[in-house]
Order: C-alpha cells, then sequence, then structure tokens
C-alpha cells in the first residue's frame, strides 16, 4: 500500500519541517500518553507477574482417610486425571508428608523425635493444580460432587479460597482500569495525531488538487501523509520507551536498595518488560499516527 | 474522441440546469474553442470531462468509454490521458520550473532517467529553455502559464482541456499562449479551450461551440458563430 518512493518521503520530511511546531507538540503529546500508558503497563505485567507466581502455587489438596483402600486411591485418581479442567494431579506419600512436615519443624522439637515411619499420623493426598485459576472453586466443587457417592476415602478437601478471590479480583480491577486508561489516552493521542496531519493536509491542499489532476493515485497521495503520521507515532513510541526504562530501572534501584521490600525477585526484569513494552509502543504508534493521518485526508481526497 | 450524449448536470443546490441535453462530439486532433458568458456552464463541461463531477442525465463518452462506468480508483488513470490548463496557474510556489513539470511525472511513476530527458523537451517546446531553475514567483504570468502548459502535456495526454488559459493575461501574451497550443494540437493532441476572448476566436478560424445558459447555441462546425 505505501508507495515508497524518494519523493515521497521527501513530501513527509518537508512537510514535517515545516510544520515542526505542530509536529513536536503531537509528539509530545503522545509520548505523554505512552509513558502513563507505560506505567500501568509495567504495574500490571508486574501484578501479573506476581499473581502467577501465585497461581502456580496455588492448588486443591485431596486428603485421604488413613484407611483407604488401593482401589479408592486409584479410582480418584483416574477420576481426576480425567478432569480436563485440571492441569496435573500430584500424589503425596505419608512418606513424603511427614518429611515436609518434619522441615517446618524446629529439629529440637520433642514431636520430631517422637513421630518415626511407624507411627506416621500423616495423611496421604493428591494434590491438584488447575489449569486456570479461577476455575480451582469449580474443581473444588466436583471433587465434592464425586466424594458423595460414598465409599472414596476421601476425608477432606483443602483450598484456601478466598484469598485467591481476592487476589484474582484485585487484577481484574487493574486490568479494567487499564484498558479505560489505555482507550482514553488511545482517543486523545489519535485527535492530536489528525489534528496535526490535517494540519499539513491543509497546507498541501493545493498540491493535492495538482496531484489530482495530474492523475496522481488516492495512495500515491496518501502515502507521505500516511509516513508523517507514523513517523510521529514511532518517534512518540521511542520517547515514550526511553522514559519508561529510565524510570522503571530507578524504582527498581530504590526498591532494591530497600531492605524491607523484599519483592523485587518477584517484578518483571527490565529488558524483558522494556523489550514487550517498546514492541507495544511502536505498533500503537504507526496505528493510531497511520489511522488518524488516513482520516484527516479522506476529506480532501475527494477533487 | 469526445462524446455527449444528451447531458444535463444539475448542481444538488440549484433549480436550474448547469448543462442542459447536450449533445456533440469532438474528433480526434480537433481544436475546438467553448465560450460562452460567464455562469454559462464552460468550466461545469469541463469538470464532467474530468469526472470531477457525474452528469446528472445522458452519457459523457472518451475515446468511446462511458466515464461514468469507471470505478474510483480508475479515475485517475482517465486524468493521466487528459492534461489540464487553468486560468489561475496551479503551480507549486516551493517548486522551480523544473521539478513543478517534472513532478507531473514523479507523481505517474515515471523513471528519474526519463524524466530527466523529457522535462527539459517540454519547456523548450514552451519556450522555456533558460527558465529552467527559475521559482514561479519569479515568472511573469504568461510564462508561469506555459510552465502549467508543460506540465499539462509532459505525459502526452490524447486530450489537453484549458479552462481560460489566457484569462489573466495581456493580448500580446495571449497570442503567444495560443501559438504554444495550436503547436501542441498540430502533434496531434485533441485540444479545447475554453476562453472569453473573442478576438482570439475571430482570428484563429477554429471550430467554436457556445453555450448559453447552460444549453448549446451554436457550433461553428454546423453553421456560424453565435454572438457573445
Ligand atoms: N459546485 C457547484 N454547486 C452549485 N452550483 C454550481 C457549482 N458549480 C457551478 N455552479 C453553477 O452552475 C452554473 C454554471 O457554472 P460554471 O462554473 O460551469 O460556469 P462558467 O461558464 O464556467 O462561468 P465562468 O465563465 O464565470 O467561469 C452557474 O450558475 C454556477 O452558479
Ligand atoms: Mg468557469
Amino acid at each position: 500500500m505505501f508507495n515508497l518512493r524518494r519523493s515521497t518521503i521527501r513530501d513527509a520530511g518537508q512537510s514535517l519541517r515545516r510544520n515542526s511546531l505542530m509536529s513536536l507538540a503531537s509528539i509530545i503529546s503522545m509520548t505523554a500518553a505512552l509513558v502513563i500508558l507505560g506505567i500501568f503497563l509495567v504495574i500490571t505485567m508486574n501484578i501479573r507477574q506476581v499473581t502467577q507466581h501465585v497461581e502456580g502455587n496455588l492448588r486443591i489438596q485431596v486428603f485421604m482417610t488413613q484407611n483407604c483402600t488401593q482401589q479408592q486411591k486409584d479410582a480418584l485418581k483416574n477420576y481426576l486425571e480425567q478432569n480436563n479442567l485440571i492441569k496435573s494431579v500430584q500424589y503425596e506419600s505419608k512418606t513424603t508428608a511427614l518429611k515436609n512436615f518434619s522441615k517446618q519443624l524446629d529439629s529440637s522439637s520433642s514431636l520430631a523425635g517422637t513421630i518415626n515411619s511407624k507411627n506416621n499420623p500423616m495423611p496421604e493426598s493428591y494434590i491438584v493444580r488447575a489449569k486456570n485459576a479461577n476455575q480451582l472453586g469449580k474443581i473444588k466443587s466436583q471433587i465434592e460432587k464425586y466424594n458423595q457417592q460414598g465409599n472414596t476415602g476421601i476425608e477432606y478437601i483443602k483450598y484456601g479460597r478466598d484469598y485467591i478471590q481476592a487476589l484474582t479480583n484485585f487484577s481484574h480491577f487493574i486490568n479494567m482500569f487499564c484498558l479505560f486508561v489505555v482507550i482514553v489516552l488511545s482517543v486523545i493521542s489519535y485527535f492530536l495525531i489528525y489534528n496535526t496531519i490535517k494540519l499539513t493536509v491543509f497546507a498541501r491542499r493545493k498540491e493535492i488538487g495538482i496531484m489530482k489532476y495530474v492523475g496522481a493515485t488516492d495512495n500515491y497521495i496518501r502515502a507521505p501523509f500516511l509516513l508523517e503520521g507514523a513517523f510521529l507515532g514511532i518517534i512518540a513510541a521511542l520517547a515514550a520507551t526511553l522514559a519508561v526504562r529510565t524510570g522503571y530501572y530507578y524504582v527498581l534501584g530504590y526498591l532494591s536498595g530497600n531492605a524491607l521490600l523484599p519483592i523485587t525477585a518477584n517484578l518483571a526484569s527490565p529488558s524483558a518488560l522494556i523489550g514487550k513494552i517498546v514492541i507495544f509502543f511502536l505498533a500503537y504508534g504507526i496505528l493510531i499516527g497511520t489511522i488518524g493521518s488516513h482520516v484527516a485526508i479522506r476529506k480532501f481526497l475527494d477533487v | 474522441m469526445i462524446e455527449f450524449d444528451n447531458v444535463t448536470k444539475t448542481y444538488e443546490k440549484n433549480e436550474k440546469d448547469a448543462l442542459k441535453d447536450i449533445n456533440l462530439r469532438i474528433e480526434s486532433g480537433e481544436f475546438v474553442f467553448l465560450v460562452g458568458r460567464s455562469g454559462a456552464g464552460k468550466s461545469t463541461f469541463i469538470k464532467l470531462l474530468l469526472r470531477e463531477i457525474d452528469a446528472t442525465k445522458g452519457v459523457v463518452r472518451i475515446k468511446g468509454h462511458d466515464i461514468s462506468k469507471l470505478s474510483k480508483s480508475q479515475i485517475p488513470y482517465l486524468r493521466r490521458k487528459l492534461g489540464v490548463v487553468f486560468q489561475d496557474f496551479r503551480l507549486l510556489e516551493n517548486k522551480n520550473v523544473y521539478e513543478n513539470v517534472a513532478y507531473a511525472m514523479e507523481i505517474i511513476g515515471r523513471p528519474e532517467k526519463k524524466i530527466r530527458k523529457k522535462v527539459p523537451l517540454a519547456l523548450s517546446m514552451v519556450g522555456l529553455s533558460d527558465r529552467m531553475y527559475h521559482y514561479p514567483h519569479e515568472l511573469s504570468g504568461g510564462e508561469q502559464q506555459r510552465v502549467v502548459i508543460a506540465r499539462a502535456i509532459i505525459n502526452n495526454p490524447s486530450i489537453l482541456i484549458c479552462d481560460e488559459p489566457t484569462g489573466n493575461l495581456d493580448p500580446e501574451t495571449s497570442k503567444d499562449i495560443m501559438r504554444i497550443l495550436l503547436e501542441i494540437n498540430r502533434h496531434g493532441t485533441t485540444t479545447v479551450v475554453v476562453t472569453h476572448d473573442m478576438n482570439i476566436v475571430r482570428l484563429l478560424n477554429k471550430r467554436v461551440l457556445t453555450l448559453e445558459n447552460g444549453i448549446l447555441t451554436g457550433d461553428s462546425s454546423k453553421g456560424g458563430i453565435a454572438n457573445v
């Protein structure tokens, strides 16, 4: 669609120079919009990272009775493995459970000494992880239903539900808020670009008229304006990336220098995050820039 | 080359037809004057040819093709067959003479090498070889109009359309411009010239179409020029 000949690039460049003030204004505004967008993106990405980390540890643990049979265990395992909401089913034997339990106890504790494999009171269990943490509740009620058949050998189903719910609600809220901010800022950026390009189109309307009379195609006439819009978007995207990157490094430096906040280990690594953001910003800048130009010039092409 | 079949144009805002039941044929290689008072519909005629506007009724044919059938994306290719010259010169102020003419070739994707060869030829044809690097504001009105003519013919159009090409020029300069148009016509380009300048029309003894209030009232090829 781009007819990228030398004259196209030259025209786009000329026009940028001619309207340098307006171009600068729209770059600055779009950069500001993208920086705010970037801040929210950084926060969302980090929340997602943290929730993913937590979600990865979210599980239902199905404890068996002390005198359950091998048949009951096989039946339950079979049942769980057939459920396609479930990501994995992991068996925890009495011995492993005891080992894990002992680890949590002080070795000098008197209890540790009195328990051994002979009188191990820990139950066997199945640890169930969901493909999607939102569905853990559903999985739990399915297992409960299964248990209602009776004679299943299940003692107790453990699931830390409220905690998960709060976390998913919070990340939902953040996502919705982000979406809202993205939409508002996109509209603002769009109109800024639109107006900049409209000015340059207006300044060159005579030229557009001549082009039409000489038989230039609409795409040919449009190309330098689209290029100009895309260029504004790209400059804004790069400036915003630089700003967000600098800011993020600064914040990370501050947080890791603060011993009270041992959370930095779980935060997204700057390079991975900036890599994602720069691509997103560029796509966003180019898209908003070209759409804005496209609409700005449409009216002037009807000759 | 050009055919109007019962062509009527009514602008949306107007009750009166700008052109009414026009029937005419202009053959390939002809030189035709189109005369008429202000508001008679001369520019409307030209806009129909360029498909800047569509006929309300009737058919406009160029080289036998009904141009109303062209899709929007085909219109540029129609216009490449038509060279246009306007009264107000419509040159780009920030481009010099050479660039203004070369521009018309760039726009339709002609290679740089061809452009460098052809632009000086066209400029010598209109007698502007020594003004190539002047900017429009450094030229007289007649010279500017000659640049426009060079630009109009640079892509070898089949038809050259001029809407009052001498409207802003003194009589002597107008004659120079007419001489250039005749020269272009002599090379085979069908030429339609809209003008108010009856002196020139009488002088040249070419076919004259007369419009009055949107009606074609005279065609000298069918006998006599109506008084305007
Ligand atoms: N875009 C338009 N919308 C409405 N009416 C129009 C439009 N263009 C022209 N007209 C009307 O159509 C009629 C013919 O106009 P046109 O421009 O063809 O006249 P003309 O012969 O070229 O006149 P002139 O010698 O002054 O250039 C006029 O009455 C004019 O007011
Ligand atoms: Mg007119």
